[in-house]
């Protein structure tokens, strides 16, 4: 792990009895119904494609 | 005698026989107690402490919905809520998980215990900052430890915590607490505790069956929750 804490070891997800459960890396242990699961994948998606446009800008501006 | 467990294998051999003695001379009143029996009310003055001598009793917050996060687990010869002797009230609720036997202690009496006996009050001190380093690890449980290590992290502690008082051999101890209680303790839902438990039992690490626990190995518990039990200063 760096030392700002971000992690590059990806999370775990799983299904269990109707619920999506979130596992790790760190601290991350969160149960959610399958609606509130899809709507956190499409914002981690969107998330992680601007964090991405943002590391290229950088590349570019350096 | 009450007081059989408190302190032992951490600092029992400080504790002298006239202070032992004057400690069970304060007690008002042994009592036994339902299971979810509520002991100490938040916000709420409190005069006595309670002693646990027999059971499981827990420190809980509830949010504004109602959801649960237990903050402690207390264990036979935990002098459970010495905190609200100095505060006068405490920020949470305490409860019985099963059924409990408990000795009270009333303020006055330890207001007196405090004047006379330096030796002891340092013992009393000493127990109370205890709970603050078992909540600093709850703290670091908590915010580090993904699902199955916050499970087995929980596990490692309380069988350290009654292995010190004789109640696990290492391997296999009582435990009364529900699949929910656990998830309250450790910030998951009932049916994520499932889950857990079920890879520990998997990985061939413990297994929770009929309110009894058995560790198959401990040390790999340890290795897999980061669980250094120094914080609990047991000796030996």
């Amino acid at each position: 792990m760096p030392r700002d804490g971000v992690f590059d070891q990806a999370g775990e997800a799983y299904a269990e009895e109707g619920q999506v459960m979130l596992d790790g890396p760190d601290g991350v242990a969160v149960s959610l119904t399958p609606g509130a699961a899809e709507q956190t994948a499409r914002a981690l998606l969107r998330a992680a494609s601007d964090a991405r446009r943002q590391l290229d800008g950088r590349e570019l501006e350096s | 005698m009450i007081f059989a467990d408190f302190l032992r294998n951490r600092r029992r051999e400080q504790l002298s026989a006239s202070d032992l003695a004057a400690l069970e001379d304060s007690v008002w009143d042994v009592q036994k107690t339902r299971a979810r029996q509520l002991i100490a009310h938040a916000r709420q003055p409190i005069r006595m402490s309670t002693y646990l001598m027999e059971g499981f009793i827990c420190r809980y917050m509830d949010d504004r919905n109602g959801l649960r996060q237990l903050v402690a687990v207390h264990v036979p010869g935990d002098f459970v809520d010495l905190h609200g002797y100095p505060l006068g009230r405490l920020d949470h609720d305490v409860a019985t998980l099963g059924a409990c036997k408990i000795a009270l202690v009333p303020h006055e009496r330890l207001d007196r215990l405090l004047v006379e006996r330096p030796n002891l009050t340092k013992l009393l001190w000493f127990s109370t900052l205890l709970d603050a380093a078992m909540h600093r690890e709850w703290i670091f449980r908590l915010g580090r430890l993904d699902a199955v290590a916050r499970v087995a992290h929980f596990f490692c502690e309380i069988e350290a915590k009654l292995r010190a008082v004789g109640l696990s051999d290492g391997q296999h101890f009582a435990f009364p607490l529900t699949q929910a209680d656990l998830g309250e303790a450790c910030g998951m839902t009932s049916v994520h505790i499932n889950r857990m438990l079920r890879e520990l039992r998997e990985r061939n690490l413990m297994q929770v069956q009929r309110n009894r626990v058995t560790i198959s190995d401990l040390s790999a518990l340890r290795r897999l929750s980061d669980y250094d039990p120094s914080y609990l200063f047991i000796e030996g």
